[in-house]
């Protein structure tokens, strides 16, 4: 599938800011699953952009030091997503745990196995485990999908419930947040069983249609900013998503942008400045399907 | 009545003197020059040496004690000896300690060998509280991580050097080693005569010189070297008002640098100047809001890209703190086998891992024999003595360790050599250790001929940080026979007439504080 991503963020702020230092981690990743085609972040005011790699993906970065009232940062990418059906890779009827009790694959992955501040391994997430573990059969695939049902069942989305820094006990309390709520919690059950899992943030193609301009599915949310979810490590040792928001197994209309241990690894845009106290963020993206050419 | 008419040596080795009470051959000289000194004459010394200290504020700060923190970091006159040979076999250990660590830090930041070999458990570096994934595939100049390093040795009952710990991120120190030497030579310097004391003042030379080759290619010519420091508050401000002051370079705190488009610039009065090589006395943490904890109001935003990009050089470098973990640590002699093929020349102290199933119970059931401390912590802090431990000390700490079996450590105690320290009337043995200082550089490292020795003056104590009531002595490394290198006390006047400059203007610096503006600070350095 091919999609185009358009992402503006905006801020303006009350009085000028200056001394602005800014990292974006905005640029799609390409893998076996996913092709980054084109990608152009820009800005106004104009600054020059800076980029270096990680072993994840790519990095910018830009400051600016003129007094400025706004500041507009626009990503656009084009990517070619390529995944596969993704219920072919789950194995669903033998009991394949065992791989997760070994040590190797516990040290190859020992960072998505470990606690962080925004992914505490606590024992109040127990409770989901257990029901996930009693509807779920033998193969750990199974309980990924009871976990990421389960998920999206107890858990109400409700913009605005939480902010960036909620955390996720006060999630499971309320029981209300977005999607940085529920691939945080979902991530805190998945250590806390074992298996090796880790944040991603990316964009969701909700329907918008090129040709057609068509309204997006109203049932499933990813609008107004980016999408996150998770990423299992599967038996096969390979990495399969799970978007607990949506109840859905990851598929061609995911555009991936980055993996880490949580938010913090992955924050798409973070930035300090001087000046200005109060600033007024709006975030508008797009994910829009172009029509399939021959490459 | 003499200074040793009732030393005792009892059980402990003793740096100075045999088990007979014979002076060992390096300390016999030395011996000779105090042993018919009165402790009338000897304190009326301590006195000039304590005026001159309280005159220089010669000062450090204990976190956690109240107000007016700032405490005169005791000073004993009776220096440590290490004769040649025992140097040289510290010197050829800590180079080769170092080299290894080095190379294990550009490994676990690049390609991790060591880690896909399973030398160290991939666990405990890459989810290490100072393993710094946002650093990963960087790469510092020469691919120096360590450009100063302080390691701590002890010697045990038999004598034995061995490695306490290594300290990888901004060791402190250096500058009682250089003040040490100075105030020792005023006030003793009849203890010198006949002594090839090998010199300690060329450290700040070899330091500007390593820190100027580390500027970018283009910038060789004459590049700006700066040293950052937290500020006042911090412990060791004294030092890095000092340091500063003997390399000749400008002491800046982060709010005096900036950095636009990947250089760094220091704010003076003259505009913006450009900076080159940071020596910098921050902590990771505390470096670059940006990329680190964004709440730091000490560091320099943007300055992480600046050293990505090969604009600026630091040093330390960034994440080494994770190869001076004192669970790393215990890993050091395996390291130094795998990177080298050669053994340890200085052993490590025996350590048990909490980590480690077996160990974890080992240490909880000898806790009154051991001591435990906290990976990440330094200074003394979050330590468990357990032979002086309460029984309630002990069992809050088991709760601490079970919780967190990572982040703890144990070892046996250790019997610290003691050396004689002058108390008020005569001496008395006390424990000491040993900070020699290494400096790595483009073209090789250097061992300052020199080090810090902390002594515990609480009688029994083995704990000599000066956060918890130590003090420190003169170290003199001795030249092999035949060469002469005796400490010249000309040009240690010489010296002391430039100290003595130096350190008012410091002082007058410290007493000016937060309010002044970043150009002034800056010009008050110049």
């Amino acid at each position: 599938m091919r999609l185009r991503v358009q992402h503006i963020t905006h801020y303006a702020y009350a009085s000028p800011a200056f001394d602005s230092h800014n990292e974006a981690r905005l640029m799609p990743l390409s893998d076996e699953e996913q092709t980054c085609l084109a990608f152009r972040l820009t800005t106004e005011p104009v600054v020059k952009i800076f980029e270096y790699d990680t072993p994840v993906g790519r990095v910018h970065h830009f400051n600016l030091h003129q007094p400025h009232s706004i500041l507009e940062i626009r990503a656009e990418s084009e990517v070619f997503t390529n995944r596969i059906n993704p219920f072919r890779r789950l194995q669903l009827v033998t009991d394949d745990r065992d791989f997760y009790r070994r040590d190797d694959i516990r040290q190859r992955y020992a960072e998505f196995l470990t606690s962080t501040e925004r992914v505490p391994l606590v024992p109040e997430t127990e409770r989901i485990a257990r029901v996930a573990r009693n509807q779920s059969g033998v193969a750990v695939a199974s309980f990924l999908i009871t976990l990421n049902r389960l998920m999206h069942r107890v858990f109400t989305y409700s913009p605005g419930a939480t902010d960036v820094n909620t955390s996720i006990l006060q999630v499971l309390e309320q029981e209300k947040g977005v999607c940085q709520d529920f691939a945080h919690l979902m991530l805190s059950v998945l250590r806390s069983e074992g298996i090796p899992s880790r944040y991603v943030s990316g964009y969701l193609h909700t329907g918008h249609d090129a040709a057609t301009e068509d309204e997006p599915e109203q049932t499933r949310v990813s609008n107004e900013a980016m999408h996150a979810w998770v990423e299992c490590l599967l038996p096969d040792e390979t990495w399969c998503g799970f978007d607990p928001t949506n109840n859905l197994v990851v598929n061609s209309h995911y555009i991936k942008v980055h993996h880490g241990r949580d938010y913090s690894d992955v924050t798409p845009l973070k930035g300090l400045y001087r000046g200005a106290i109060d600033s007024k963020m709006k975030i508008f993206v797009r994910v829009t399907r172009e029509e399939e050419r021959l490459l | 009545m003499s200074l040793f008419e009732s030393y005792r040596t009892d059980p402990f080795f003793d740096e100075m003197f045999f088990e007979n009470g014979e002076p060992r051959p390096h300390y016999r000289k030395l011996f000779q020059h105090l042993k018919d000194m009165t402790p009338e004459e000897f304190k009326r010394r301590v006195a000039l040496a304590d005026k001159t200290l309280i005159n220089q504020g010669i000062t450090f700060a204990v976190y956690g004690d109240g107000a007016g923190t700032e405490k005169p970091f005791p000073f004993d006159l009776i220096p440590r000896i290490i004769p040649a040979d025992e140097w040289d076999l510290i010197e050829r250990g800590l180079k080769q300690r170092l080299q290894t660590l080095n190379l294990f830090l550009y490994d676990i930041y690049h390609e991790q060998k060591v880690l896909k070999d399973g030398v160290v458990p991939r666990e405990l570096v890459i989810n290490a509280s100072n393993y710094r994934a946002e650093f990963q595939n960087a790469d510092p100049p020469g691919n120096i991580y360590v450009h100063i390093c302080g390691t701590d040795l002890i010697r045990d009952a038999d004598g034995t050097y061995r490695v306490l710990e290594d300290n990888l991120r901004t060791p402190s120190g250096v500058s009682y080693v250089l003040e040490n030497r100075t105030i020792l030579t005023r006030v003793m310097p009849f203890m010198f005569r006949d002594l090839p004391v090998r010199p300690v003042d060329n450290y700040t030379t070899q330091l500007l010189s390593n820190l100027r080759e580390l500027a970018p290619a283009s910038r060789q010519e004459n590049p700006n070297v700066v040293l950052l420091t937290p500020g006042v508050y911090n412990s060791a401000y004294f030092e890095h008002a000092f340091l500063a002051q003997q390399l000749g370079i400008e002491l800046v705190e982060g709010r005096d640098l900036e950095v636009r488009d990947n250089i760094v610039f220091m704010r003076t009065t003259k505009g913006l100047e450009r900076v080159d090589v940071i020596y910098r006395r921050i902590d990771d943490d505390f470096l670059d809001p940006l990329v680190f904890r964004k709440d730091s109001k000490l560091g320099v935003p943007g300055l992480v890209h600046a050293y990505r990009h090969g604009n600026v050089a630091l040093a330390n470098s960034i994440g080494t703190g994770v190869a001076d973990d004192k669970v790393i640590y215990a890993f050091v002699p395996k390291l130094i086998r795998y990177y080298l093929g050669e053994d340890a020349i200085l052993p490590n102290v025996e350590t048990y891992l909490a980590s480690e199933p077996d160990s974890l119970l080992y240490i909880l059931e000898n806790l009154d024999k051991l001591v435990v401390k906290a990976a990440n912590e330094s200074g003394g802090y979050g330590m468990l003595m357990g032979p002086q431990a309460t029984k309630e000390e002990r069992d809050e700490f088991a709760l601490k360790i079970k919780e967190n079996p990572r982040n703890y450590i144990a070892q046996p105690l250790i019997a610290l050599s003691r050396a004689p320290a002058f108390l008020g009337e005569c001496c008395e043995g006390r424990h000491v250790d040993l900070r020699p200082y290494l400096l790595t550089g483009k073209r090789g490292m250097t061992l300052i001929p020199g080090a810090l020795t902390r002594v515990a003056l609480k009688k029994g104590s083995y704990v000599v940080n000066s956060s918890q009531g130590g003090g420190s002595k003169d170290t003199w490394v001795l030249a092999k026979e035949g060469m002469s290198q005796s400490q010249g006390n000309g040009s240690q006047t010489q010296t002391m007439g430039s100290m003595t400059q130096t350190l008012s203007s410091s002082k007058s610096q410290m007493g000016s504080p937060l309010s002044s503006n970043p150009a002034q600070t800056s010009k008050g350095n110049e």
